[in-house]
């Protein structure tokens, strides 16, 4: 486990080296590294969903629980109309995409914090959401330099968290930190068909 | 009582008497008042109130006048209402009221006795001047006045508290509460706890008074009830679905309710408590309960409580459920540096909760009153907290409290800090020497130990890992370092040092041990001489002399060489240096003899010198002695001499493998006599030769010389011998000495072992020998042995072992056979021969002389019947039937007889007479008739024969009948097996007819014969043409074989050519056995006239 841990860290590390250097073709390359990465982070999100249920207790940690119902304000959703979708413009898309990470970045944090109250003993999943937060700030420094070599603006820098995130109650904690895992999930699968996409527009 | 008639019609008339007080005035106009009531709130005034009837006459007032029982003057007040307040009287008060129209007109009066006992005394409704609700604890808090100023002295009052539920208005509980008036305003409290949460439900809540005055006869009712307050919402209440309590933490083993809130249009599913779902307990329209009994500790994150609600939503909350915590354990405080306290504590039973609920520690010191918070970490078994120590503060007296959300506990500990010094572990730690015996310690101890003294403890461990341990006491100093030095080293010696620290007066603790710091102490000059010896040459001319090395703790250092040196009279004659690692030397000694001197050398100097001298006594007479093996070592023992007055002196020479041996050597003081010698070059079973010198004052004299083993062995080998000679009854046995090296002990004898025994035998030793003998020869000059006693050529087996005390040795065997006894041999043959020789003689004699019965017995001209054995045992087959003798078997007739006599008409008549048969069926009835035993003729012949051999000319009479039976078994063949021989039958037996036409006489027998069953009896022919029977019976039937049956007609001299069918029909089956036997006696008779 360790050692794929370390790799993939490893990975990310190269990923972040690569965007550092000059590029002839900066967003060729970086959207092929961009995708990498989001395909490493696909692998590791279902693992962490199923981490975090699993030590939350029941109903969480039930076989098979899902609550697909469940939403909490905020956090980015990834289902989009289809076609929408497949006509975006590369800037909406990337944008939606830092935009989404941006706030998860945020929410990945909260969930860290929760499960430090909740679950002092949760190590695996706090080194879990530590890793994905930190992967999270790979993925938003890669759609940074896409979106520089493009061309595209950033998105304004805004607090997706109110100070009432923190005074909710325990069970609500544990849903948020559901819902927050689950979204990431959608969304790194929706990044990954993205820069499939992307990818393919814009060959190395 | 009230049974009795008489009283209750008294009663009844007072009753009556009663109302006719109070209506005594009535005077039956409309206007006039009726049913006053009174009412009192203070029992000061009352206000009295009546009915009166309204008619159109508006502007009627009243004029209520009252006096007391009392004779005083009415007093009157008017009023346009119909009440009137009055003071309230003890006893009655009279009251005359009067309706007065616009113009003041009387219409009406009344007049009214009211006694005490129809005043009711209400108290004033009490109002609640706050609720409350901590929604945390589930709990109500109420406030009202007592208002107890109204009355001016103490009274009891009670208060019923009502709790309602808001919607459905059903009482949840109601609760009498008792208090005292004091004569002023008293604010009350009264708090009451929920067994839901607050949130679950709204509740109404109400209260009413009751003033107990026993000195008042009136009623006393209970108050109104007051004004209905509505417990106050949470501030924070959610608009959406929710489950309470949130985030509760509870006591294992707890009841705990929840109740989960849902919105209008919503309905819930189920709630579960963790993943089991509870039956639901609806509250209103918009709660619903679920009851857990008896809840158990939850995972660190708590256990989930949640409703899952229709059309969609999951609401929940969290239980946290846990222990209150432990009283601290093995709390124990102590200080390193005297800067801080540091108390640690075990938790005892976990409490399963975790960071915000988890156990607060407090430590909390009475003497300063200043108390310390502990971060401590709830994961870990052992918790600490810091305390700063004060200055001029000795005495601290510490409480841990431990607290959390279910509850708290305290440990307390006194303790004086001086003697609760637990020092670090000392740092900086270097050892130094400039000496060969001597080191110098340094070391830090952080921490300011100025008022305390320290003992530290110094572990010297040197090279051999012997340990030893230095105390040292020395000032406290504040941060400072610490020295001390050791001494009584070895020199040239390393050791390996640690240092540990204590409090030197009150000692409570060790620090840890310092790490460990090696040294090696200088070199200093050899403690002593070396061990020496010398060993004149044989000549005489030179000397060697040898040294033994210095132990490493005598030698204090390197040695480099050895200083040998010849003093003749104090002078030095020679000297010169040998260097290491060579430990012996020669020296010229030129026919002069002189004192040797050895000095070892180091770097830092010379040892003492060990001197001896090269003067060699003579002596003679010098014995071997036996030393004694002890297993380990070898004992030896000598006789004491005076004159040795420096010491013994054994020498050895050891050697180990291919080496030349190497010269050891032991000294003994003068008074010794004996001594065991041990070393690692000793082996079992080697022998090891000494020489014990003894120094005397001028020389050293051998005294004599030592063999022995460390330990004897049985002997390598087994003795080499040899038969020498071997006679018929002796064998000499020779053999040979053992090699001394075989021997591996002193020899003390041999066994001989001899038994009979081939070469072949597959017997391997001499243990398995039953017969063996054994001869022990402990004289070791023997070297042969005769064995006596032994017989002639005869195997012998032969061994011979040697043995020493260690065991006995292998066995040599070889066999040996001892020479022919020809006497023996001679008588053996001789005996056998003259027996036999003396037999045949008394044989022939005894045969000579009664030849003529052996003639008669065996060898008859004529053999008699009556003697005949064979005969006479066909006698004893027909016994039961006398009648029957030899001849007379019956019926009986040859087939072909030979007449050698001719009495022709005698035989004829016989013939005849035998024939009839009449005369056959008489027969067999009774064997033993008389008359028919005396036929001593051939007695049957069957009638188809007798045609035929009627014919041929009858030689022989029956009187002296010499009838020749030739060759009846070759007649009889056709029988046995007629098949394939019946030709020769015919041929060589002209009269014989086969039996197969025998069935017309049998016929022909049967009309004659009384009975058949007669004549089977008695007759023992049978039809042959039987065939069946017939072959069973032949002689080569294999079942014949078998058959012992005394019937058989085997033997009947008179039927030899049909015995077959002479054998009773019964026995058939059973009797051919006998045929068969019977042909050979047959044959041996017939045949012998012929011979």
């Amino acid at each position: 486990l360790h050692s794929t841990l370390a790799a993939q860290n490893l990975l990310v590390s190269l990923v972040l080296v690569q965007l550092a250097r000059p590029d002839p073709n900066p967003s060729a390359a970086t959207i092929s590294q961009t995708y990498n990465l989001a395909r490493l982070l696909q692998a590791n999100t279902t693992k962490l969903l199923n981490t975090y249920l699993s030590t939350q207790g029941s109903p969480f940690s039930d076989p098979g629980f899902s609550a697909l119902g469940l939403r909490w304000a905020g956090v980015p959703v990834a289902t989009f109309p289809f076609l929408a979708w497949r006509s975006m413009g590369d800037s909406e898309r990337l944008a939606r995409n830092y935009g989404a990470y941006a706030t998860f970045d945020a929410f990945l944090q909260l969930v860290w914090d929760d499960q430090d109250e909740l679950c002092p003993d949760c190590s695996e999943l706090l080194t879990m959401l530590g890793t994905a937060r930190a992967r999270t700030r790979g993925l938003l420094a890669n759609l940074t330099s896409i979106m520089a070599a493009m061309g595209i603006p950033t998105p304004p820098a805004t607090d997706p968290l109110t100070s009432e995130a923190a005074e909710v109650g325990a069970f609500e904690k544990k849903c948020r930190g559901y819902v927050v895992c689950r979204e990431y999930h959608g969304w790194v699968d929706r990044t990954v068909r993205d820069f499939t996409l992307l990818k393919a527009k814009y060959p190395a | 009582m009230w049974d009795n008639p008489s009283l209750r019609c008294l009663l009844a008339i007072a009753f009556l008497h009663l109302l006719g007080l109070i209506y005594s005035q009535e005077t039956g106009f409309p206007e006039a008042p009726e049913n006053l009531k009174c009412i009192t709130h203070d029992l000061n005034r009352m206000i009295c109130s009546w009915d009166a009837t309204s008619s159109a006459n508006l502007g009627l007032t009243y004029k209520i006048c009252y006096t007391n029982s009392e004779p005083f003057s009415p007093v009157c007040i008017e009023t346009e209402g119909k009440r009137a307040d009055i003071p309230v009287t003890i006893g009655s008060t009279n009251i005359q009221i009067t309706t007065l129209n616009a113009s003041g007109t009387p219409l009406a009066t009344e007049t009214f006795v009211l006694p005490e006992e129809n005043v009711s005394l209400i108290p004033l409704t009490p109002q609640i001047l706050n609720l409350s609700a901590d929604f945390s604890t589930y709990t109500l808090y109420l406030k009202w006045n007592d208002s107890g100023s109204v009355f001016q002295y103490e009274l009891d009052a009670s208060w019923q508290i009502q709790i309602l539920h808001k919607e459905t208005l059903e009482t949840v509980a109601l609760i009498n509460y008792d208090s005292k008036l004091t004569g002023k305003d008293s604010i009350l409290s009264w708090d009451w706890t929920s067994d839901i949460p607050l949130e679950c439900t709204s509740y109404y809540v109400k209260i009413r008074c009751y003033i107990n005055e026993p000195y008042f006869t009136g009623r006393k009712e209970w108050s109104e009830w007051s004004p209905i307050r509505t417990v106050p919402e949470k501030d924070t209440k959610p608009n959406s679905p929710m489950v309470f309590p949130q985030d509760k933490v509870v006591l294992v083993g707890s009841n705990v309710t929840f109740c989960c809130l849902y919105n209008e249009g919503e309905s819930i599913k189920f709630m579960k408590y963790g993943s089991k779902s509870y039956p639901l307990l609806r509250l209103n329209k918009w709660s619903s309960a679920i009851k857990v009994q008896n809840v158990s500790a939850s995972i660190s994150s708590g256990t989930n409580v949640w409703c899952l609600l229709e059309p969609d939503g999951l609401e929940g909350t969290v239980l946290f459920v846990g222990y209150a915590p432990d009283t601290p354990q093995n709390l124990s405080c102590e200080t390193h540096t005297f800067i801080n306290i540091t108390c640690s504590w075990k938790p005892g039973r976990a409490t399963e909760l975790y960071t915000q609920r988890q156990t607060k520690y407090i430590l909390f010191e009475r003497i300063s009153k200043e108390n310390v918070t502990c971060e401590v970490d709830e994961l870990k078994p052992e918790h600490h907290c810091n305390f700063s120590v004060h200055a001029n503060q000795k005495i601290y007296n510490f409480t841990l409290g431990a607290s959390n959300p279910l509850g708290q506990a305290e440990s307390s500990l006194l303790i004086d800090v001086t003697q609760r010094v637990h020092l670090e572990t000392p740092d900086k730690f270097t050892v130094s020497t400039n000496s060969s015996t001597n080191a110098h310690l340094s070391w830090y101890i952080p921490g300011n130990f100025i008022q305390i003294r320290l003992l530290c403890q110094i572990e010297i461990n040197n090279s051999n890992s012997e340990q030893q341990l230095q105390s040292v006491s020395m000032a406290g100093a504040e941060n400072s370092n610490y020295r001390a030095w050791v001494d009584a080293l070895h020199p040239y010696a390393t050791y390996t040092f640690r240092v540990r620290c204590s409090a030197s007066e009150h000692f409570w603790r060790w620090s840890e041990w310092s790490e460990g710091k090696k040294l090696t102490t200088l070199e200093a000059p050899p403690a002593r001489g070396p061990d020496i010896w010398r060993e004149r040459s044989p000549v005489g001319e030179t000397l060697t002399v040898f040294w033994k090395p210095l132990l490493l703790s005598e030698a204090n250092g390197i040695i480099l060489s050895h200083e040998v040196s010849c003093y003749s009279r104090e002078i030095m004659l020679k000297a010169h240096e040998v260097p290491v690692p060579l430990n012996s030397t020669e020296i010229k000694l030129g026919g002069n003899d002189c004192l040797i001197s050895v000095v070892a050398k180091n770097r830092a100097g010379s040892s003492p010198p060990s001197r001896i001298t090269s003067m060699d006594l003579p002596s003679d007479n010098v014995k071997t002695e036996l030393a004694i093996a002890t297993g380990n070592g070898i004992y030896i023992s000598w006789p004491s001499d005076p004159n040795v007055t420096c010491g013994y002196t054994l020498k050895c020479c050891i050697s180990s493998g291919s080496e030349p041996c190497k010269v050891d050597w032991e000294m003994f003081p003068s008074n010794a006599t004996d001594a065991v010698i041990k070393s690692a070059l000793f082996q079992p079973g080697v022998r090891y030769n000494f020489s014990l010198y003894g120094c005397k004052h001028s020389g050293y004299q051998l005294l004599q010389n030592i063999t022995g083993y460390m330990k004897e062995l049985p002997p390598k080998v087994a003795p080499n011998f040899t038969v020498e000679e071997t006679s018929s009854d002796s064998i000499l046995v020779k053999w040979e000495d053992i090699p001394v090296e075989d021997c591996q002990g002193f020899l003390k004898g041999y066994i001989l072992y001899f038994a009979k025994g081939e070469k072949s035998s597959s017997k391997t030793s001499f243990t398995d020998e039953e017969n063996k003998t054994e001869k022990n020869i402990t004289d070791l000059t023997k070297k042969s042995l005769r064995i006596l006693d032994l017989q002639g050529k005869t195997s012998y087996r032969l061994g011979l072992r040697a043995y020493t005390v260690g065991g006995i040795g292998p066995l040599k065997d070889l066999y040996v056979v001892t020479k022919e006894n020809s006497v023996g041999l001679i008588i053996a043959i001789l005996i056998p021969v003259a027996v036999a020789v003396v037999l045949g003689v008394v044989t022939s004699i005894l045969c000579y002389q009664k030849r003529e019965w052996i003639k008669e017995t065996f060898y008859p001209d004529i053999p008699n019947p009556e003697n005949s054995k064979a005969l006479q045992f066909q006698k004893n087959i027909c016994e039961g039937n006398t009648a029957l003798k030899t001849l007379e078997m019956n019926p009986c007739t040859p087939n072909c007889v030979e007449v050698v006599e001719t009495q022709s008409t005698v035989l004829k008549i016989e013939d005849t007479e035998i024939i009839s048969p009449v005369a056959d069926s008489e027969l067999p009835e009774d064997g033993s008739d008389p008359e028919t035993g005396s036929h001593v003729v051939v007695s049957y012949c069957p009638p188809i024969i007798e045609e035929e051999i009627s014919s041929p000319p009858i030689d022989e009479p029956v009187g002296s009948s010499q009838v020749i039976y030739i060759d009846i078994q070759s007649m009889y063949q056709p029988q046995v097996n007629p098949e394939e021989e019946p030709e020769i039958n015919f041929v060589t037996t002209a009269g014989y007819k086969p039996q197969m036409q025998l069935p017309i006489n049998a016929m022909k027998m049967e009309s004659h014969s009384p009975t058949e069953e007669d004549l089977d009896k008695t007759v023992g022919y049978r039809p042959q043409a039987n065939t069946n029977v017939w072959k069973l019976d032949s002689p080569d039937s294999p079942i014949s074989i078998q058959s012992n049956n005394e019937n058989g007609s085997f033997g009947s001299p008179c039927s030899i050519n049909s015995r077959q069918f002479l054998i009773p029909p019964k026995d058939y089956e059973d009797s051919p056995t006998h045929n068969n036997t019977g042909w050979s006696f047959t044959n041996f008779f017939q045949n012998k006239p012929n011979d």
